[in-house]
């Protein structure tokens, strides 16, 4: 019980980080936007603790067998659960090398979309794991 | 049809997804390097290349083609 409690006050603490960055990110586009390695650094391992973990256990349950729903007996993993984890992945994996990419060449010109859209992902990633959660009720 | 055991079923089965997908050891070096970075430390580039290894894993294990416990 302490375990679980620990992680949620883990959540709690990263969605105050999120949220952070999210205004930081409009602070930063009213007066020369940047992002720096840190922000990006929190971002990721926010996104990755939050989001890409407790997905890959959830696909480590293995897939359903075709028709049928998970059981007491069988857990399994929901294929079209599993399918929108890893196609928003994909998507902030990709920001992510993007915003990544721009900052080590200290070029800060298209950084702002690039992290906008970061954001974006990171925070409809977000909106899958909260959605299974609140269906667990 | 016993409703009340159907429905204490399901809710038993929607907990062992809400177990699976809320806890993981997996995520305990992200949380640790975020808290890190919040503190006002920032990572130190090996530090950033494990995270980065840690994260390729944990990213092949959710696009896993298929597993042994996999049903047909």
């Amino acid at each position: 019980m302490r375990k679980h409690l620990a992680g949620v006050a883990a959540l709690c603490l990263f969605a105050v980080c999120l949220a952070a960055c999210g205004a930081g990110s409009t602070l930063g586009a009213l007066s020369g936007f940047t992002v720096t390695q840190s922000q990006l650094d929190a971002a990721r391992s926010s996104y990755d603790a939050v989001v890409l973990a407790p997905a890959a256990n959830y696909r480590a349950l293995g897939y359903c067998a075709t028709g049928t729903s998970a059981t007491l007996q069988k857990p399994c993993a929901d294929r079209a659960i599993v399918a929108k984890f890893v196609a928003i992945d994909k998507a902030v994996a990709a920001d992510m090398n993007s915003v990544q990419a721009q900052i080590t060449a200290g070029a800060n010109t298209g950084v702002m979309a690039a992290w906008s859209d970061l954001q974006t992902q990171i925070a409809a990633a977000k909106a899958i794991v909260a959605q299974f959660q609140s269906a667990a009720g | 049809m016993d409703f009340a055991a159907t429905l204490a079923d399901a809710e038993a089965v929607i907990s062992l997804g809400k177990l699976a997908i809320q806890v993981g050891e997996d995520a305990a070096p992200f949380v640790q390097s975020a808290v890190s970075i919040l503190q006002g430390t920032p990572l130190t580039d090996d530090q950033r290349a494990t995270l980065g290894m840690q994260e390729a894993a944990l990213r092949a294990k959710l696009d896993a083609a298929s597993e042994p416990n996999d049903a047909a």
